[in-house]
């Protein structure tokens, strides 16, 4: 049954298959945690993230009709899901501000070249515009097709090629700078 | 998600070589495309190069990406998922429009409505209690929203999208849901003929009219008596309801338990409680009509006299009767079975085979709402029922191990012990998802049955920042986050220190404003511990441990962290040392011990930490109190201290392995102090159990204002110790003394037997700490009215247990100070080297002359400390402040900040109390919902004097089934009355 196909498997847990659910969570979860932890910074708000998108999945299973791969669906949940947060943090920040900032704390020396490398990477990331992120992060790491990052972004697949492009040059160039590669 | 279209994309365009370089890389060529560009390649080296510096840093990214977080969701979340999705098979979940892509925030505002609703759906009468006795304007959570979405998660109440009515109206009538029958639909065309499939048996039958739970009337009729489960047949209407042909014929359940049936309709009943039909109520077809007068006269006439109902209308026949006896125990095992939860073929097994928990499902492996006894067990009942941990155990042990449950707290409860579930706070998130533990209300206990009171002395005070916290917030604290002795404990008691001794104690009674007998007593037990100076105090080895991981940046919690220790850094003297250790997935030495006078260094290497990574709390510990051990100051002060949000989530996570392990070295004399910071992830039940068990104190920090507070102005009694394992135990005269009840202290309550049991751990008090318990007594009318005669009699005895600490009292006799330290003279030559801990035990009586006549007249102090427990009862919503007023309170408090105008804390306490005042509008009691919830809480307190009988026989036994049952009816009609709108 784990072979079926996604919209098997959502058909079976609409008839009243809750096993149909775990395969789905099992097929899902890891890839969705790490598209998580992109979002958040903690394990424990990634699984937050990824736990409520399953929900809204069992939620809105019966009005899904037949979707041939749920992934694209899964991440926009998880997506909008996340950007919400986001806003509610801030505003949460903003009510907090009795507590006073600490100074900026010093990078940590002595880390190897290949942790000094991953650093590196990982400002360059943050620094990319976030559309070009998330675009390079859904092809990096979840391995999505243009057409379905398009599905997930809201944009067309042809708008994605340029973003994932835009992001690649530019880490390229300042990796290059920064003589990691 | 068309919307976003048109505001981002490109127009299409040839794309230039450097994009089709990406898209070659990703392979998202076509292969024409593909073919044209491996052409170019081998033209044009520059692109060729391009495309490898590319391709390195898609390599890197592909290392990156491969990130150590875990790919799995934990097993709970899994849990709380499969929950969930029966819940949604069951017949309960919203389908449909709130599924919208966009509309998030509402869901994730109220994330307990779906704890709640995927875990036990009862929390529904919790919902509604909260909302009943504390209306809350300005909390954040929509007065109608929450009720809607959980009764339309249930299922039983929705718009006309879901169920269509008639039928279903029906359905639910017949399952005990007066919904009124608007559309009375004809008897062919209900369901009735697949629920009356199963029958009582006549034992069955006769068992429960014996109990007075079946009347005849209704036994005979097979039609009425005979009820489907619930949640099967909300089941069967759903599917019905989506043209699911696979109900018809089917067969509900294959056993029928009388237990559940007696909460699942209006069937069975109590003796004197008949409920009428619903009138109907015609003309309101979209909603489901509230049961005008869903008039419970038994009900109404047991809270007019509720001792009369109580040996009255719980008549049971104490029939002596072997045969009723064994069907109630039947029952009770086939209770049992259905707890535990079965599975239907293949799920079972998996589940089995997976080494996972049990899930409460019926045989065909449905949601199982009915929780039964195993309700109790969880918030539900400790909420609402107000059940100690104590009794909660004790019914989990009665039904045996029944896997695992979720409650609305989102704790998950496993073989009597509660797992915490770990999950960050939202904004607008209830408190309910919270880590407190609610330890219930103590009860009056008459002092006939037992005239001692004995409990471990709790120096913290971390309850009562808590609440300011919550406060401040504009919400008001949950119940569980209460604890009254640590709310009093925090204020300035004003009780003069002991010169010669360790310990002074001082009684103060007068009769109580407050409570609901105006000629009870209040009666303050104040314990003061010797002062110590800066330069008396012994040398100090501490180690900070600090939790540096993820969640402690939140709030900037480890900032002020950093601050509060630095604090602590200003009080060193030279001649102590100090070491960091912090954690985060791993421990980590951050600066090892050094001494004193450079504490500067100390302080920079404080600085250096940010937070990031999961919370290896166990390691932390570990690695500090290793350190401690290095650098150990015989007849010194060895201390760790805590600093932590409290929620351990790596490494070693069990909280009670990790108490144990503390456990080692506290026999060693290395004491704890924690510091908890942060709100939502506050773990103060762990965090106080850690320094219980680590010889040691709790506080919580929400500012730096508290801060200066632990580290600045008591730090002599936050660091150094004068006595271990301090007992308390109080005894009254049973003759004069009619009941009694202690405020707080319910975690901390021992035996009468510990008190002297030298092997029980129990609080530490540091120098200078006050320590206040309060009583409200019950006195016999004679001993109210004292003649001359009866006034120098002791009225009550207060005892003092303790074990000077032994470090502190030698340092107390090498001072030539001998005489300070009471055994001094029986133990005069052992003071050189106390090998033995000694014990020192004084008590100390309270005369009934001491009883003051005019409470207005008592000292400032006892009244603050009256003022302060009084409002952390209120707090708590506690079963003994029914009937008293904020109002009264609050001018209580007003006329202390006058008395005492020197003492900030007192007027930050008035304007708290005025702040509750305002967020609660206290609600009048007297509507059907309300005396419903009350009716509950008092047939609770009157389990918790039963259970208390010294001679407990099998009447009592039989009674206490009976209120068990009692109660799950009271909260059956608590739902129904939810459900259908009633109030």
């Amino acid at each position: 049954m784990s072979e079926a196909t996604d919209a098997t498997l959502l058909e079976a847990f609409r008839q009243g298959d809750s096993t149909a659910l775990d395969f789905l969570v099992e097929r899902f979860e890891g890839p969705l945690l790490r598209f998580a932890r992109g979002f958040v910074r903690d394990q424990a708000a990634a699984e937050d993230l990824v736990q409520e998108t399953f929900v809204r999945l069992i939620r809105s299973a019966p009005d899904l009709g037949s979707q041939s791969s749920l992934g694209p669906w899964l991440y926009r949940v998880c997506r909008n899901l996340a950007y919400d947060t986001r806003k509610m943090e801030t505003r949460e920040m903003q009510r907090r501000e009795r507590v006073q900032e600490p100074e900026p704390t010093p990078t940590p020396v002595g880390l190897s070249e290949q942790q000094e490398t991953a650093a590196i990477l990982r400002r360059e990331l943050d620094l990319l515009p976030e559309r070009e992120r998330e675009a390079l992060r859904l092809k990096v790491d979840q391995g999505l097709s243009y057409t379905q990052i398009g599905e997930v972004l809201g944009i067309k697949a042809g708008t994605v090629g340029w973003l994932v492009h835009q992001a690649m040059n530019r880490l390229t160039e300042r990796l290059r700078a920064a003589q990691a590669i | 998600m068309n919307d976003n279209r048109h505001d981002f994309d490109l127009p299409e365009g040839p794309r230039g070589p450097e994009e089709l370089l990406s898209a070659y890389l990703f392979d998202e060529l076509a292969p024409q495309e593909r073919a044209d560009l491996e052409q170019r390649l081998v033209d044009e080296p520059a692109l060729a190069e391009q495309l490898e510096s590319l391709r390195g840093t898609l390599n890197l990214l592909r290392q990156a990406s491969v990130d150590a977080g875990p790919s799995q969701l934990s097993g709970e979340r899994r849990d709380a998922l499969r929950a969930e999705a029966l819940v949604a098979h069951s017949g309960g979940a919203p389908l449909g429009p709130d599924a919208s892509e966009r509309d998030f925030a509402p869901m994730l505002q109220f994330p307990w409505l779906r704890a709640a609703a995927a875990g036990l759906i009862v929390t529904a009468g919790v919902v509604f209690y909260q909302q009943s006795w504390m209306d809350q304007p300005e909390v954040g959570l929509e007065a109608d929203a929450p009720e809607r979405e959980m009764t339309s998660a249930l299922g039983y109440m929705d718009d006309e999208s879901s169920l269509k009515r008639g039928a279903d109206r029906d359905a639910l009538n017949q399952i005990g849901y007066e919904l009124g029958a608007t559309d009375p639909a004809p008897p062919e065309e209900s369901p009735s003929g697949t629920a009356a499939t199963l029958e009582l048996s006549e034992s069955e039958r006769q068992a429960l009219i014996q109990l007075g739970y079946l009347d005849e009337s209704a036994a005979r009729n097979a039609a009425d008596s005979t009820r489907l489960a619930r949640t099967k047949l909300a089941d069967q209407v759903v599917k019905e309801a989506l043209g699911d042909p696979s109900i018809l014929g089917e067969a509900a359940f294959d056993s029928f338990d009388p237990f559940v049936g007696s909460v699942s309709g209006g069937t069975f009943r109590g003796p004197g409680d008949s409920v009428p039909p619903t009138p109907t109520t015609p003309g309101t077809p979209s909603t489901p009509a509230t049961p005008a007068t869903p008039s419970t006269p038994g009900l109404r006439s047991a809270t007019v006299q509720p001792r009369a109902e109580a040996s009255t209308g719980l008549s049971v026949q104490p029939s002596g009767d072997a045969k009723v006896e064994a069907k109630v125990q039947d029952s009770l095992r086939a209770l049992e079975s259905r707890t535990r939860g079965g599975f239907a073929g293949e799920t079972l097994e998996r589940r089995r085979a997976s080494g996972e928990g049990l899930y409460f499902l019926d045989s065909a492996g449905q949601a199982q709402t009915q929780f039964d006894l195993g309700l109790l067990t969880t918030s539900y009942g400790e909420e609402l029922f107000g059940l100690d941990a104590a009794n909660v155990q004790d019914l989990q042990q009665e039904l045996g191990r029944i896997g695992y449950l979720h409650d609305g707290y989102g704790r998950r409860h496993q073989r009597g012990q509660i797992i915490t579930h770990l999950r960050p706070i939202h904004e607008n998130e209830s408190p309910r998802d919270m880590f407190f533990r609610y330890y219930g209300d103590n009860a009056f206990v008459p002092a006939a049955q037992d005239n001692l009171s004995t409990f471990a002395v709790d120096v913290d005070t971390a309850s009562y920042p808590l609440v300011r916290n919550y406060l401040s917030n504009g919400q008001l604290p949950p119940r569980a986050s209460v604890r009254t002795e640590e709310v009093v404990n925090y204020f300035d008691q004003g009780l003069v220190a002991p010169q010669d001794d360790i310990f002074a104690v001082q009684l103060d009674t007068a009769p109580t404003p407050y409570g609901s007998n105006s000629d009870n007593l209040l009666l303050r037990v104040g314990v003061k511990a010797i002062e110590v100076s800066r330069e008396e105090r012994l040398p100090m080895n501490v180690v900070f441990v600090v939790d540096k991981s993820g969640s402690m940046r939140e709030q900037n919690r480890l900032g002020l962290v950093q601050r509060s220790l630095e604090l602590l850094l200003d009080q060193m003297r030279d001649d102590d040392k100090i070491g960091i250790v912090s954690f985060d997935t791993n421990g980590h030495i951050v600066q090892e011990s050094i001494h004193g006078r450079d504490r500067w260094v100390a302080r920079e290497a404080l600085r250096t930490l940010s937070p990031g990574g999961s919370t290896n709390a166990a390691e932390g510990l570990f690695l500090g109190y290793e350190m401690i051990d290095r650098n150990f100051i015989d007849g010194g002060i060895n201390r760790l201290v805590l600093a932590s949000d409290g929620v351990a989530n790596t490494g070693q996570t069990d909280q009670q392995r990790i108490l144990e392990e503390v456990a080692d070295f506290t026999a060693r004399q290395v004491d704890l102090t924690t510091i908890g910071v942060g709100m939502g992830n506050h773990n103060d039940v762990f965090l106080e159990q850690l320094a219980n068990k680590g010889n040691g104190s709790c506080h919580y920090v929400d500012g730096f204002e508290e801060a200066k507070r632990v580290f600045l102005d008591e730090f002599a009694g936050t660091m150094q110790t004068v006595a271990r394992d301090v007992k308390i135990q109080v005894e009254f005269d049973p003759v004069r003394v009619v009941k009694w009840r202690q405020l707080g202290y319910e975690n901390r309550s021992l035996t009468h037997a510990q008190f002297r049991d030298n092997t029980v751990d129990a609080g530490e008090v540091g120098a200078g700490h006050e320590i206040v318990a309060l009583y409200e007594l019950e006195l016999a009318p004679e001993a109210r009215e004292a003649t001359t005669a009866s006034e120098e009699q002791d009225l009550a005895t207060v005892r003092l247990r303790w074990q000077p600490d032994p470090a502190f009292a030698l340092s107390l006799a090498s001072a030539q100070k001998s005489g300070i330290l009471a055994p001094a003279d029986a133990d005069a030559d052992r003071a050189e080297a106390p090998a033995e801990p000694t014990v020192v035990e004084r008590n100390w009586s309270l005369k009934a002359s001491q009883i003051q006549s005019d409470w207005a007249e008592t000292a400032s102090h006892f009244r603050l400390a009256a003022v302060a427990g009084q409002y952390a009862e209120f707090l708590r919503r506690s079963y003994h402040v029914r009937g008293d007023s904020y109002d009264r309170l609050e001018a209580d408090a007003a006329m202390l900040v006058a008395e005492l105008p020197e003492d900030e804390q007192v007027r930050q306490l008035r304007d708290l109390i005025r702040k509750t005042r305002d967020l609660v509008r206290y609600r009048e009691p007297g509507s059907e919902l309300w005396k419903l919830i009350e009716e509950s809480r008092r047939i609770t307190m009157l389990q918790q004097e039963l259970r208390g009988k010294k001679n407990r026989n099998e009447q009592t036994e039989e009674l206490l089934v009976e209120l068990l049952e009692q109660n799950e009816k009271l909260e059956e009609r608590i739902r129904v009355h939810l459900e259908g709108g009633g109030d």
